[in-house]
């Protein structure tokens, strides 16, 4: 077996202060190192580790689950067919949608796409039950209104041109192959 | 007469008529075997083969909707054989279905779903592109077929042939080029949306669901419909407060799994508006009041009248949509009143051999059982002589039947002399807005209670959509009359009323709720529809 | 050491407050001051209200109160489909995630009999040890923020943000992660993952190293730790902790190498016990479980193979996309799976524990036949931990709260459900 059981190493007690006053110095020697570095490091092209937000902005990695939209396709339609699969794949109910027919090739769509921005929890179960490519977990996480009913988007708020989800969509096609 | 013997099924013994098609015996006796192209009410096709068994001492498999029942069959359902032609006849079926899932109404009662995650190989195979056929298809006036869904079972073919025998769907052109399609008629026959209930995939469609809602939103209850003295036996699916959609299920002894368009469609009227509080009419227009305002006011008016004029000048229209309890419970109102002249508006309308029936209201013959009217028309037009006569001071009318029968016209010209009207309406009816209380009536949708249809068989129907809180049943309101006008205290229990129903006149003998159950029982010698026996109320 | 037998549980301090005699003639008697030190309090992080009886400084009584975060978990993990209360367990154990995740869709996956596939063990391990070097630095982290010591905490967070660096490359999200699926994983790693997991950990390591410079051997830290919230092993078994608590104490209960899971069985790594059982000893254990889990990640990266992430069984993991958009059983199998119309998962019951961040972390799954759970218990270990506490601060100064609780680690979360 490679799993071995190991105590663990107390310092020794402390009987005389020198030791103690030693740690103190090892101590200090370590924040001086840290302010030195904070301090002095720009001049070797040290960023801070703060990102001075709103100013400046994290860099999320493309697997980032922001804000759940719809894809609008180049003609302007959404991409959705009100299938129904996020609304019941959404373990908060946060979707509520209406479909209706329409008369051209594509049968189907919704009528009505809500979703109660705070109920959702930004899981992305919608984006892996739906069908259609249809809803995708944006980037966009900053998400606040002044007023409750602000926090219920409506289809028109929710439609991004598909060229502005790249990042997600591509990350999401490099998993479909499983 | 039939011969029960017993075959054993996996293992298990079941016992059959001899000679009934293997699989239905099967599958009453709860085996779910797949199975596209059987129906029990319709003739057996044998054409899509997935009820394929193994049957000792047969050397092929068999399928059972096309065997007969002999006694001492040893049956193999879960044979490997039978497994692996399942997964065959499912894989060529799904080999050309359209990628429909997402936009087909179907999906969540597909028969296609089911059984393909249960028993076909679930792995898809094919990399050639699919058939393309004609979607959308306008082929009656109620329904739209896809093409390039139907799995070609011919249900619907059966159907249009045998049970409608109008025959407007066929399958054209033969082997991998067959295609459904309507002939020279559109499928415009009066129980064309059953295609939809017994096509087993989205092909054929209604317009009327036609991208509504998802089905597994659905709360299904069980009740009757309402559209003629049929009494088919209904499903109701309801969502958000409202009802989506009626379809028949299946009661042998009432409309085998068929209902015709009008009563599918005949829910609409649930949903639209309603009158959703009771209204007085003081200073000439009806206005808004509370429940105790417009009771006070009925009882009182109801009482100034018959202490004024006697009880005989009172007389109602008793509404053939009400549920018997609800009737019940109105005749014991009228009896403390001391009303005599009371009456039935039944509209009529065309009628068929088959299912439709000429009276368009569900619960006449139950108003005539309990003896509330007599006579060739009901009593409607003594009564209506009565109010024109003058004798009659005041009426009580339940629904808006009075208008479909005799006309607004006359309904407003009949209205107008009387002293004091009280009405119990779904919708507010501006014919009726000389009505001194308008009290707001629930549909069948919103209540329990009994209907007993046209040969006297009494069938339950049950809340589906929960009325407003705060909403009185029309029972409800009665009880409250009948509170204030001879001091009691009671409330409206349907059960209740059912009990005294059943223990007081014959001819409700023995038929418990629970007896009842779903599929209704037939009242004691219902073909008998002589001399009513008039009900005597327990004092 | 008093017999194990002898524990009596903390009183239920109510009613009229006691008398404390006087230690010196002259003297009157008091009555004990009590504290409330309440579930809104910057040190009870987690929300735990404890009621004190002090005398000066010195703990009387306390009555521990926990619940003051139940929201109901098992109750929603029943109207809920199984792949529905993936994101539910998240926030069970908020700063090990994925260690919950793991667990349910471990529980999940016997109750079904799944078995997934190598590199779904390996990717699952090497989650789950991050999200387990998050929490243990998060642990220490605000333990010397209430301790006062606000320099290793920042370092110590620094270190905790770069381990969620490598969460938020593998599943989009940092806490919430919502990561792992029955009969796989939501998303394979990314490119690149290894070489990016290797700096972020050794820049983790090397802020570890600096926050241990400045706490292992500090005369203050040291004082308020050793000797503090002392507890026999007897007692704490008896009491049901389990976790890095119990292993300070000398016992080397750890689910990874006594009921290997997972590929935990393949890896070569160290289980720290301490001796004493004192908070120092927590300390001590959690740090090296961090360079031990950090071991175990990197073993992990060298020994992965590369193969399918997710099982290949329709019966409940979901299909890849591609499949669904252009064949038919897939699409149907998607649309059923989504609404689990037919129930898929067997009835019957199972547990499957795995070693969370403070323990042994089970869950309790009971299916009747239909896709949602009928049960679903959490066997939280925060709340076991949180038994012995009483015994541990009565008869000590009230400071002593502080580095007691914090070396606990009680999250919330799991304590309360």
């Amino acid at each position: 077996m490679a799993v071995q059981v190991k105590k663990v190493l107390r310092p020794p007690p402390q009987i005389t202060s020198w030791r103690s006053g030693l740690a103190i110095i090892a101590g200090l020697w370590v924040t001086t190192r840290h302010l030195i570095a904070n301090l002095f490091g720009f001049i070797r092209g040290r960023q801070d580790f703060t990102v001075y937000y709103p100013e400046q902005r994290f860099l999320h990695a493309p697997a980032l689950r922001g804000m759940p939209v719809l894809v609008q396709m180049e003609n302007g339609r959404e991409r959705c067919v009100a299938c129904g699969l996020c609304e019941w794949a959404c373990p908060t109910s946060c979707i509520c949608i209406f479909p209706a027919e329409t008369d051209s090739e594509v049968e189907r769509y919704p009528e009505i796409f809500d979703i109660d921005m705070t109920r959702c929890m930004f899981c992305g179960l919608c984006e892996e039950a739906c069908p259609e490519e249809a809803i995708v977990m944006s980037r966009q996480i900053e998400i606040s209104t002044y007023s409750r009913g602000g926090s219920l988007w409506h289809k028109e708020d929710l439609l991004v041109p598909e060229s502005r989800l790249r990042t997600r969509i591509d990350f999401l096609r490099s998993q479909y192959g499983r | 007469m039939e011969n029960i013997v017993q075959i054993v099924v996996d293992g298990r013994t079941i016992a059959a008529p001899e000679g009934v098609p293997l699989l239905q015996a099967m599958l009453d006796a709860g085996i779910d075997v797949p199975h596209y192209c059987y129906h029990p009410k319709l003739s057996i096709d044998g054409s899509c083969r997935l009820c394929a068994v193994k049957i000792e001492g047969m050397p092929k498999l068999q399928i059972a909707c096309n065997t007969q029942v002999r006694a001492g069959m040893l049956v193999h359902t879960d044979d490997e054989e039978a497994a692996q032609t399942r997964r065959g006849v499912l894989e060529l079926l799904l080999l050309n279905h359209p990628l429909d899932c997402p936009i087909c109404d179907k999906a969540g009662e597909c028969w296609l779903q089911n059984y393909s995650v249960r028993f076909g190989s679930r792995r898809g195979r094919s990399v050639m592109p699919r058939r393309k056929l004609g979607k959308r298809l306008d082929i009656g006036e109620r329904m739209l077929l896809d093409q390039e869904r139907c799995i070609l079972c011919r249900r619907c073919v059966r159907f249009c042939r045998e049970i409608t025998k109008t025959g407007e769907l066929l399958i054209f052109n033969r082997g991998h080029r067959s295609v459904l399609d309507i002939g020279d008629s559109r499928l415009d026959n009066p129980y064309s949306m059953c295609t939809a209930d017994i096509c087993p995939v989205g092909a054929l469609e209604t317009r009327d669901f036609h991208h509504r809602l998802r089905v597994w939103f659905f709360t299904q209850t069980a009740s009757v419909c309402p559209g003629c003295s049929n009494g088919c036996n209904i499903m109701v699916d309801e969502c958000y407060g409202q009802i989506w959609r009626l379809f028949p299920r299946r009661n042998d002894a009432v409309n085998d799994t068929w209902m015709c368009d009008s009563g599918r469609l005949g829910y609409r009227f649930v949903n639209r508006p309603r009158l959703r509080h009771p209204l007085i009419n003081e200073s000439g227009a009806p206005s808004a009041a509370t429940w105790s305002e417009a009771l006070e006011r009925a009882a009182g008016g109801l009482i100034r009248v018959r202490d004024t004029w006697g009880g005989s000048a009172i007389g109602a229209l008793i509404s053939p949509h009400l549920t018997t309890e609800e009737n019940f419970r109105f005749g014991e109102l009228l009896r403390a009143l001391g009303a005599e002249k009371l009456a039935m508006a039944v509209p009529r309308g065309a009628a068929d051999n088959f299912l439709i029936k000429a009276e368009k209201a569900a619960n006449a013959r139950g108003v005539r059982e309990l003896g509330l009217v007599s006579g060739e028309d009901d009593g409607l037009n003594s009564l209506l002589q009565s109010v024109r006569a003058g004798r009659i001071k005041a009426l009580y009318v339940c629904g808006e039947d009075l208008l479909r029968v005799i006309g607004a016209e006359q309904t407003a010209a009949l209205l107008q002399p009387l002293e004091f009207v009280a009405v119990q309406t779904l919708r507010q009816i501006p014919e009726y807005a000389r009505a001194a209380v308008a009290f707001p009536a629930t549909s069948f949708a919103e209540k329990n209670g009994v209907f007993v249809n046209h040969a006297g068989r009494a069938q339950r129907i049950a809340v589906a959509v929960d009325p407003p809180p705060g909403w009185m049943s029309d029972g409800e309101i009665f009880t409250q009359l009948l509170n204030r006008i001879e001091s009691r205290a009671e409330r409206f229990s349907p059960e209740a009323v059912w009990s005294q129903i059943a223990a007081g006149n014959p001819r409700f003998a023995g038929l418990s709720l629970d007896r009842l159950g779903t599929l209704g029982a037939p009242l004691v010698d219902p073909e008998n529809i002589g001399p009513q026996t008039v009900h005597t109320a327990p004092s | 050491m008093s017999d194990p037998a002898d524990i009596s549980p903390a009183g239920h301090i109510s009613g009229a407050p006691g008398r404390i005699e006087p230690s010196e003639p002259g003297e009157l008697p008091t009555p004990p001051m009590r504290l409330q030190f309440g579930p809104s309090h910057p040190a009870t992080h987690g929300t735990v209200r404890i009621m004190l009886e002090l005398e000066g400084e010195k703990i009387l009584n306390a009555d521990v109160q926990v619940g003051y975060l139940h929201r109901g978990f098992e109750k929603e993990c029943e109207s809920g489909y199984y792949y529905q209360n993936i994101p539910y367990t998240d926030r069970l154990n908020y700063s090990s995630p994925i260690l919950c995740n793991i667990g349910y869709c471990m529980a999940v996956e016997k109750l079904a009999g799944i078995a997934i596939t190598e590199r779904c063990r390996y990717v699952r391990v090497i989650a789950g040890e991050l999200s387990r070097i998050a929490d243990h630095l998060l642990c220490i982290g605000a333990s010397c923020l209430e301790l006062a010591a606000m320099t290793p905490f920042l370092y110590l967070l620094e270190a905790r943000e770069l381990v969620w660096d490598l969460l938020d490359a593998l599943c989009g999200s940092r806490v919430t992660t919502n990561y792992i699926r029955i009969g796989g994983v939501a998303a394979d790693l990314p490119d690149g993952f290894a070489d990016f997991c290797r700096r972020k950990l050794d820049g983790a390591m090397k802020l570890l190293h600096d926050a241990e410079k400045l706490l292992t051997g500090n005369p203050i830290f040291r004082e308020r730790m050793e000797g503090t919230g002392t507890l026999s092993a007897a007692e704490l078994i008896a009491y049901g902790v389990t976790g890095p608590v119990l292993r300070a104490a000398g016992v080397p209960l750890d689910l990874r190498r006594v009921e290997p899971y997972l590929v935990y069985d393949r890896l070569d790594f160290d289980v720290p016990v301490g001796e004493h059982g004192d908070n120092f000893d927590r300390y001590l254990v959690r740090v090296e479980e961090i360079r031990q889990s950090r071991r175990m990640a990197l073993q992990c990266l060298d020994q992965i193979q590369p193969g399918p992430v997710d099982v290949d069984d329709p019966r409940f993991r979901w299909p890849g996309k591609n499949r669904v958009f252009n064949r038919m059983e897939e699409l149907i199998d998607q649309f059923m799976l989504v609404v689990e119309e037919n129930g898929l998962m067997p009835a019957g019951e199972a547990y499957f524990a795995i070693e969370g961040g403070n323990g042994e972390f089970g869950f309790y799954l009971v299916s009747d036949g239909t896709g949602k759970p009928y049960k679903c218990r959490v066997r939280g270990p925060s709340l076991c931990n949180m038994h012995p506490l009483a015994r541990m601060i009565i008869g000590r100064q009230l400071a002593d709260i502080i580095p007691t609780f914090d070396m606990i680690n009680m999250i919330g979360g799991e304590c309360d459900r």
